[in-house]
């Protein structure tokens, strides 16, 4: 067999299955990895190794018990540091929760395990899933493999560079307005934000909760599609889960995209780096030879994005810390405090206007989606930034130039998918997302895969 | 309205701290909005569009 480091679970599925792998290898080799690697690349807050071990015992008897109990079972996975985790310190990477422990599992974390996933550890992140760069000064800063001296991006970065420098086979993230897709391009991997309550939220910390949504990361889309399956789903303790059926996500990825209609909003053409453009219009032209019929569309209405964006995820994210802001200020790191203590300056009327701002924003895509099935656009417009010593100003910089493009589907409560479109001259990974109308996954991790096939990556990251 | 002093007083009243390192910060996000509110005027009617909806969702699916 190759190497494992880098496959992914749809491909290590079989060799587990047939006993041709044991899941205390693989999980024996991942947490080598971890050892040797992260310490540099600062990826988990809290590794588990006898947790993690124990689990794959126990995934390694049921198998030869003859009690395979799916594609999930023995897979390692990454837990992000904002999931709750029965009697496992959850830190949310703030000082504020550094020592709290969770009596209950997030409803994902518990659907995760039952299905056999191996749990590694908890997974560093931009504190309090409130930031986009990955700097956290209370559990280290996580860099990105590709390159140390780059940011992986944020907040889910701890996932993201975990499956990047094969430390982690899936991870979870959450996507708040930005969060999984954002460190998802940068390090070049595949996430998703799914709809809305598709995927619950319970037992994950909340950070503005009419925008906050739970969903997968991986190293492939059949392993997106993979996690989704166990991750989606109606659960009776999220006010805002979707009580629907889940559809198979697997059996259309091999479809191809002949015929599906692609638009381009024009408002993800504006202010693109050198390197994105180059590489976004490079996409386009594959897409239209695989079959894809592409088109620019209008959506005058995304323009309120960055002003329903800060004021929603500042509002709602004061409101839930405003009296630990209060009494605990110092124990927030000074881009958080800022972004949260901005919202104390904005008025009742702009929270408002944001919705009504929202609302017309939903009509905006739904007008869209009469005339094409999907909408693409670069999930960010810069190249990943080197982290910079002035911390503050870059964190809240990169906010401000990337927000406008990640917070519409938040806002909306759509699903994006954010996949590798290539390397940058550089050679870092740069990322574009498609976007579907609400409950439409099953049609992007279609088209993303069509998209995987083309191998955008032509090479894995090299850990010495 | 993003005056240093002004920004001072709303966290004062709000009971919320006061680091005078974070000040230029956040006059620097209070601009942002407030210039990205602009945007709000491109698109009129807005006040058609019900802000907030409390409404069971079982009526709604």
């Amino acid at each position: 067999m190759t190497d494992i480091s880098f496959l992914t679970a749809t491909e290590l599925g079989p060799f587990i299955k047939s006993r041709q792998l044991s899941p205390i290898e693989l999980t024996t080799h991942t947490l080598n990895r971890m050892d040797n690697f992260d310490s540099l690349l600062r990826t988990y807050i809290s590794p588990l190794h006898d947790l993690a071990l124990k689990q794959a015992k126990e995934a390694e008897d049921d198998i030869m018990r003859g009690e395979y109990k799916g594609p999930l079972h023995g897979i390692p996975i990454g837990i992000k540091d904002n999931y709750y985790s029965k009697g496992i310190r959850t830190t949310v990477g703030s000082k504020l929760f550094a020592n709290f422990v969770p009596a209950k599992n997030a409803t994902t974390v518990e659907k995760l395990l039952r299905a056999g996933g191996i749990m590694l550890g908890k997974q560093n992140m931009h504190e309090l899933a409130a930031g986009s760069t990955g700097t956290n000064p209370f559990f280290g800063n996580t860099r990105n493999p590709w390159n140390i001296q780059y940011m992986p991006g944020g907040s889910s970065g701890g996932g993201t560079a975990s499956l990047a420098a094969g430390l982690a086979t899936l991870a979870t993230g959450t996507d708040t307005f930005g969060s999984i897709r954002l460190p998802a391009a940068m390090c070049g991997v595949y996430g998703l934000k799914p709809t809305y309550g598709l995927v619950s939220t319970y037992g994950v910390f909340p950070s503005a909760m009419s925008l906050d949504t739970a969903g997968p990361m991986a190293r492939s889309v059949s392993d997106l599609a993979l996690m989704l399956q166990y991750m989606a789903g109606y659960d009776s303790n999220d006010p805002i889960s979707l009580n629907l059926p889940v559809p198979n996500y697997m059996e259309n990825l091999t479809k191809g995209i002949k015929g599906i209609k692609i638009g381009i909003p024009t408002y993800y053409l504006q202010g693109l780096a050198p390197d994105v453009e180059r590489l976004f219009n490079r996409a386009v032209e594959t897409l239209e030879y695989l079959g894809a019929e592409i088109k620019e569309v209008v959506i005058a209405e995304l323009s309120m994005s960055t002003f329903s964006g800060y004021v929603t995820a500042t509002g709602e994210a004061s409101a839930l810390h405003h009296n630990w802001l209060q009494t605990h200020a110092e124990d927030y790191s000074a881009d958080i405090r800022t972004f949260f203590l901005a919202s104390a300056l904005t008025h009742t009327p702009q929270y408002i206007q944001a919705q009504q701002a929202r609302r017309k924003m939903v009509k905006g895509f739904h007008e869209a989606f009469k005339y094409v099935d999907i909408l693409l656009g670069p999930t960010i417009p810069i190249t990943t930034p080197a982290y910079r010593k002035q911390w503050l100003d870059q964190n809240l910089a990169v906010i401000k130039r990337c927000l406008p493009f990640t917070s519409p589907v938040n806002l909306t409560g759509t699903p994006s998918l954010s996949v590798p479109m290539g390397l940058d001259q550089r050679g870092l990974p740069v990322g574009m997302q498609f976007i579907g109308n609400h409950l439409s996954e099953k049609q992007l991790l279609q088209v993303g895969h069509t998209w995987e096939n083309t191998e955008p990556l032509t090479r894995h990251v090299i850990m010495a | 309205m993003d005056d240093a002093n002004v920004v001072k007083q709303s966290l004062h009243v709000q009971g919320l701290p006061i680091f005078e390192t974070d000040i230029p910060y956040i006059q620097n996000i209070c601009y942002t909005i407030n210039q990205a509110q602009l945007s709000i005027h491109a698109l009129p009617h807005l006040n058609m569009e019900t802000p907030i909806t409390v409404l069971d969702k079982g009526l709604i699916l």
